[in-house]
């Protein structure tokens, strides 16, 4: 059988190492007779290894690929120019194995999840040609991560091909800048959700529009409150936070909240600010480095509770080293690694590495009003007062100092990791059950130095992150095997009778380790 | 075949673990009005001082734009 190629258009398809990458990129540029391609090539050498590819990896090139994102700025404001024809995108699609020409089929087939680490799009424009990315952390040389991810879908060879990932868009330097393609990356994560969609460039364009007073001018930015409101046209309950250097207070509330969301599995829209104040950027924060196997600089202390101030500390400082956290940053490659100080070290330029977090945007679903400040007062005044059983039983505790962290959650999700847990008490698991929870609750947890190694809590408290009032808000509490629910507000369990386990498994369901 | 209907009943299982809570050996007293009254009145303070901060922050964030910052 003899088999005619009629298509009008040229379809390549090339197999290849790492190192070959600017070699076949080229070509094509050269059949295709694009200079944006060709800019491409010589740019993919600098990028691959600054960004820490890992070297031994292989390829697979494609060319003609319809990238949503491309096409959707192509017909709203490529297209418009004198000189700008090319549609279709190069596709890059990277495997951990070499793929055979002769079997390939086979060798996308075999093991294709774990072979598959994710593609990379090249797009025909005139200064910035790496567009969408889709690419596993496994792809780079990194320390272990705990971050937040989401599974995409690609059709590679006609075979279907699921990864885990965070997707990240470099800038085209003209159309959109780095506060869009931070929407775009973050609404692509929610679109895992049935609530949200996925955001395309041009829709940010014309919601923006709706609120400023003048013309939308291609690629200048977008101001922090457009952000905001971007965000909320998504559909989200959107909270903005500037920080305030006049007072330290202010500026611990503001490290505080940025914590507390990435521990939630929130991700975090951060402004991050030069010195001079003069330059800002828009990166978004998705999770911190693994802390498995850090060093403490704190030790456990057999004494009674004396205040708030030395018997408690935050989770983010019981480490030696500073938390690291995982930035996703449209002029690099995903995962960039950074301090809450210093979160771009990684840049070339003096300016860029000396920036700190102005503020921040969390996209909070509108259920949730109460968010961190308020729910780390609510705990501290809780602690302060003598009826409370929480303060209560940490009074009668001589363990210090405890480790807090808080965390928003689903019900669903705390139900579901406690009732999995075949360790825990019967009783304790029967009454978490039959708990009565709305949809998402702030969750706090108290832990001894001594059990953060074998991952344990001796407290938790449950608190509703919309009512209002002390006496509803509150909704479980549990110190060291008693606990109390708050329906019934004068009753706790007798620890010898009825709940055996002193510490439960530390909740953390929120962020995916790769 | 029609079920005999004690024997249904007999085979159900009920339990209640939040209701067994009353029966706890170990009572904590309940928080007194006047207690709940004066934490809520905190919150209440603190949250005014918050609003006036965010709603200085909003006025703020009108004045940064972030973007074109390149690499």
């Amino acid at each position: 059988m003899e088999i005619q190629n009629t298509s009008t258009y040229l379809t390549l398809r090339t197999l290849g190492k790492l190192s070959q990458l600017p070699t076949i990129i080229r070509d094509y540029s050269e059949q295709l007779s694009n200079k944006e391609f060709k800019l491409a090539s010589a740019k993919i050498l600098k990028f691959v290894e600054s960004n820490k590819f890992k070297k031994d990896i292989f390829c697979l090139v494609e060319y003609p690929y319809v990238d949503a994102q491309y096409r959707d700025s192509y017909y709203f404001y490529h297209s418009s120019k004198n000189h700008h024809n090319e549609k279709e995108c190069i596709r890059v699609s990277f495997f951990k194995d070499e793929l055979k020409s002769d079997k390939l089929f086979e060798s996308v087939i075999k093991n294709d999840d774990n072979n598959f680490l994710g593609v990379l799009i090249i797009r025909p424009t005139k200064i910035r040609q790496f567009g969408r990315m889709v690419l596993s952390p496994s792809a780079f040389e990194l320390p272990r991560i705990d971050i937040i991810s989401r599974k995409f879908n690609f059709s590679i060879k006609g075979i279907s091909i699921n990864i885990e990932a965070f997707q990240n868009s470099g800038q085209d330097g003209e159309f959109y800048s780095c506060a869009e393609t931070s929407l775009m990356s973050l609404s692509s994560y929610y679109s895992k959700y049935d609530n949200f969609n996925n955001q395309l460039p041009s829709n940010i364009n014309k919601l923006v529009d709706k609120v400023r007073v003048e013309r939308i001018t291609s690629g200048v930015g977008l101001k922090q409150h457009e952000i905001s409101y971007a965000l909320k046209q998504f559909g989200f309950g959107t909270k903005m936070y500037l920080r305030n250097n006049s007072e330290e207070n202010t500026q611990t509330q503001f490290r505080n909240a940025f914590n507390d969301y990435i521990q939630s599995g929130i991700p975090v829209l951060a402004t991050v600010s030069t010195p001079d104040n003069k330059q800002h950027h828009s990166i978004l924060c998705i999770g911190t480095d693994s802390e498995a196997e850090k060093e403490l600089k704190i030790s456990s202390r057999q004494k009674n509770f004396t205040d708030q101030g030395s018997d408690f500390i935050s989770e983010e400082n019981i480490y030696v080293s500073e938390r690291q956290f995982v930035f996703i940053d449209d002029n690099f490659a995903p995962y960039r690694i950074g301090t809450f100080s210093k979160p771009t070290p990684y840049y070339n330029n003096e300016a860029m590495q000396n920036s700190s977090i102005s503020g921040f945007v969390v996209p909070l679903v509108n259920r949730i009003r109460m968010d961190s400040v308020r729910v780390r007062k609510l705990f501290e005044t809780i602690l302060q007062s003598e009826y409370s059983f929480i303060a209560r039983k940490i009074k009668q505790h001589n363990d210090f100092p405890l480790v807090t962290s808080f965390q928003i959650t689903t019900s669903k999700s705390f139900k579901n990791f406690y009732c999995r847990d075949t360790n825990l008490e019967q009783k304790l698991r029967n009454t978490i059950e039959v708990l009565h929870l709305p949809k998402f609750i702030w969750l706090i947890q108290l832990r001894n130095v001594n059990n953060i190694v074998h991952n344990e809590t001796v407290g938790l408290v449950i608190v509703d992150p919309v009512s209002p009032t002390l006496s509803d808000s509150v909704l479980f509490q549990y110190f060291n095997g008693i606990l109390q629910v708050n329906k019934y507000n004068i009753s706790g369990y007798n620890q010898d009778k009825q709940v055996k386990d002193k510490f439960i498994k530390h909740y953390s369901n929120n962020l995916k380790t790769f | 075949m029609k079920k005999n209907k004690t024997e249904d009943i007999n085979t159900l299982h009920y339990y209640n673990p939040i209701e067994e809570l009353k029966d706890a050996k170990e009572q904590t007293p309940a928080m007194p009005i006047e207690e709940i009254l004066r934490i809520n009145d905190i919150m209440e303070k603190f949250e005014k001082e918050v609003s006036i901060r965010e709603s200085d922050a909003e006025l703020k964030a009108q004045t940064i734009t972030i973007g074109g910052f390149k690499a």
